[in-house]
């Protein structure tokens, strides 16, 4: 069982993805969203967690639209990686994807303008921190 | 997945198709004309054999009745994330509605309630078009509300206002109607 946002709080993300003003939209129990003063214009990142839904579409979703999709594991745990690249920004967008048997959960992470932290390293140490934070 | 730059790239790649194609056809060639895409270019669509809904889960309801039913413009709303869960910001006068749809093909509704449950959500068992379901109430100053049923493994909304004072259940509720009434 994970607490909802992965248990993962909104200044953990605004110091982990060094954004201010972030607003939690959609706070449930699929997950959670964090939106640049609630509105959709800026920064994405998100906490989704899929239930009795196989991880193996959404990496497929992945691979069709990622500049590298590749196998990760946190925490002894595994699942993949993907990277995105915006043309203006570099590489700005990356979400975790990691399996518990029938589950999955997801932490995506999008910059939307420079300058901003690695987004791999944001979305692998939220991804740690949620499955720390699971009962 | 997140779905801005997903939409982007599906517009590259298009865009490069077409490219493609244009580049291979300077002189008049026999044959007939094939749709772009449909060429040489390799491209990996095991998944969409796979799964034919891949791409389009996000879209059993369209944009216009998501903005329709939580009172905003339809041309004020837009999608933020897609797969088996999908997320939009819509615009209602009284403040921006987050709208969320899960689809666990594989999940349950006893399973979404000992979520709800172990979340202290407030839970409310209930038949929407026929299907057992329930309505999920966290303890949100705006007035969070979600609905589950039993359909296809299980398919959920949830809808969240930023301001108080909507009525987020009735806004699920129909949602679930309308997404009932699609599938049969």
């Amino acid at each position: 069982m994970f607490p909802e946002c992965g248990g993962v709080t909104d200044q953990t993300l605004a110091e982990q993805t060094r954004v201010t003003g972030l607003v939690n939209t959609a706070r449930n129990s699929v997950g959670c969203q964090w939106l640049q003063g609630g509105g959709i214009l800026g920064p994405h990142f998100s906490f989704t967690w899929y239930r009795g839904s196989p991880i193996g579409r959404e990496r497929k979703t992945e691979e069709l639209s990622r500049a590298s999709v590749e196998d990760i594991n946190i925490e002894g745990h595994g699942g993949f990686i993907a990277l995105g690249s915006d043309p203006t920004i570099g590489n700005n967008l990356c979400e975790v994807g990691i399996q518990f048997s029938d589950d999955f959960i997801e932490w995506s992470i999008s910059f939307n303008e420079q300058p901003f932290p690695d987004p791999c390293e944001v979305a692998k140490e939220l991804t740690r921190q949620s499955i720390v934070n699971a009962k | 997945m997140s779905g801005f730059r997903r939409r982007a790239l599906a517009g590259l790649v298009a865009a490069f198709s077409v490219l493609t194609l244009l580049t291979g056809c300077t002189k008049t060639v026999e044959g007939t004309a094939a749709k772009s895409g449909s060429g040489d270019v390799p491209r990996n669509d095991d998944s969409a054999k796979q799964y034919p809904n891949l791409l389009k889960e996000c879209e059993v309801l369209t944009e216009d009745i998501l903005a329709k039913t939580v009172g905003a413009d339809p041309l004020d709303i837009q999608s933020t994330f897609v797969g088996a869960v999908c997320r939009w910001q819509a615009a209602n006068p009284a403040g921006l509605i987050d709208i969320t749809r899960f689809w666990y093909e594989q999940g349950s509704l006893d399973n979404e309630k000992k979520v709800a449950q172990s979340l202290n959500y407030q839970i409310e068992n209930r038949s929407i078009a026929g299907v057992p379901s329930i309505v999920m109430k966290p303890n949100d100053p705006n007035g969070a509300c979600g609905v589950a049923s039993d359909a296809g493994g299980v398919v959920g909304w949830w809808v969240n206002p930023q301001t108080p004072g909507i009525d987020a259940c009735g806004m699920v509720i129909k949602l679930m109607e309308l997404t009932l009434a699609t599938s049969s």
